[in-house]
């Protein structure tokens, strides 16, 4: 005997909604549930008052965004600013992403790297000495996912 | 703590809230918004965070940090909390953060990095606008 059909409604595609601010609350607040499940713990905090901090110059990434590949240890960038674009550095491997904002630093490094890592793995029998080390120094920090 | 992995982010969003149901524990987001409309600056809103990860095993402190792209300045850093640990590195966890009161000083574009025993893990922007009555 057939089965039914499975019905499929028609994809929608619509703009995102958005936020009406409501009036400040008096006491900030926030809370952070376990993962997963169960306890739920409440933290006041204090919004910065008086000059916002700088982002730090000196921060580990691990944001990757090829879903073949994995951040197997934390990859330590340098930031520096030049022209009004920010630079992100991995000095071990001499590389560096460039962006308008730091997140837009870190993740053209991330795409960089990735590529790199993806090409030098591709091509490993070819390689030279020079490349061979980058490959073996990307391989300490991204890998391929299993 | 040093021998967590790292864990990769799948998808990170702000909305009104997050509600979980108990006996399934599946997640419902209530309110998916990506910009902020207010009368008048400085304005405070009320928030949840929810970010789904995977490749996640050890123990954890996240902490997420509220950028003004404006001037890219860090304008809020809510603390690391409690230790939080996952225990399947193939499963995906679910991370939520409720923000009560979290102050936007002026229009523009910000936004909320994620960060996982201080690593960047990834983040998600809001739009801050001005509206006229």
């Amino acid at each position: 005997m057939a089965t039914a059909a499975p019905l499929i409604s028609q994809a929608n595609l619509s703009p995102g909604g958005d936020l009406i601010a409501p009036p400040a609350s008096k006491k900030p607040v926030y809370s952070i549930p376990e993962l997963g499940l169960a306890r739920q713990t409440r933290l006041f905090y204090r919004p910065v008052v008086g000059s916002p901090a700088r982002q730090p110059k000196h921060l580990l990434f691990g944001a990757i965004s090829d879903p073949k590949l994995r951040v197997l240890k934390p990859i330590p960038v340098e930031m520096s600013q030049r022209k009004g674009s920010y630079i992100a550095r991995f000095h071990e491997a001499d590389e560096f992403g460039a962006g308008a904002t730091v997140s837009l630093a870190l993740e053209d490094l991330g795409k960089t790297l990735s590529e790199l890592f993806t090409r030098l793995t591709e091509q490993q029998e070819s390689l030279g000495p020079d490349m061979k080390h980058l490959h073996a120094v990307l391989s300490r920090f991204i890998n391929y996912r299993r | 703590m040093a021998s967590a992995s790292v864990p990769t982010l799948l998808a990170m969003l702000l909305c009104d809230s997050v509600i979980q149901d108990a006996a399934t524990t599946k997640k419902s987001l209530i309110g998916i918004f990506a910009q902020a409309n207010a009368f008048g600056f400085p304005t405070a809103v009320n928030l949840s965070v929810f970010a789904r990860l995977t490749d996640a095993e050890g123990k954890y402190r996240f902490r997420i940090d509220v950028v003004n792209l404006n001037e890219n300045k860090t304008i809020l850093s809510l603390p690391p909390t409690n230790e939080l640990e996952a225990k399947d590195q193939l499963a995906f966890v679910d991370l939520v953060l409720q923000i009560q009161g979290l102050p936007i000083p002026s229009p523009g574009k910000y936004e909320f990095q994620l960060w996982g025993n201080d690593v960047y893990l990834g983040r998600t922007t809001l739009n801050a606008v001005l509206i006229r009555n």
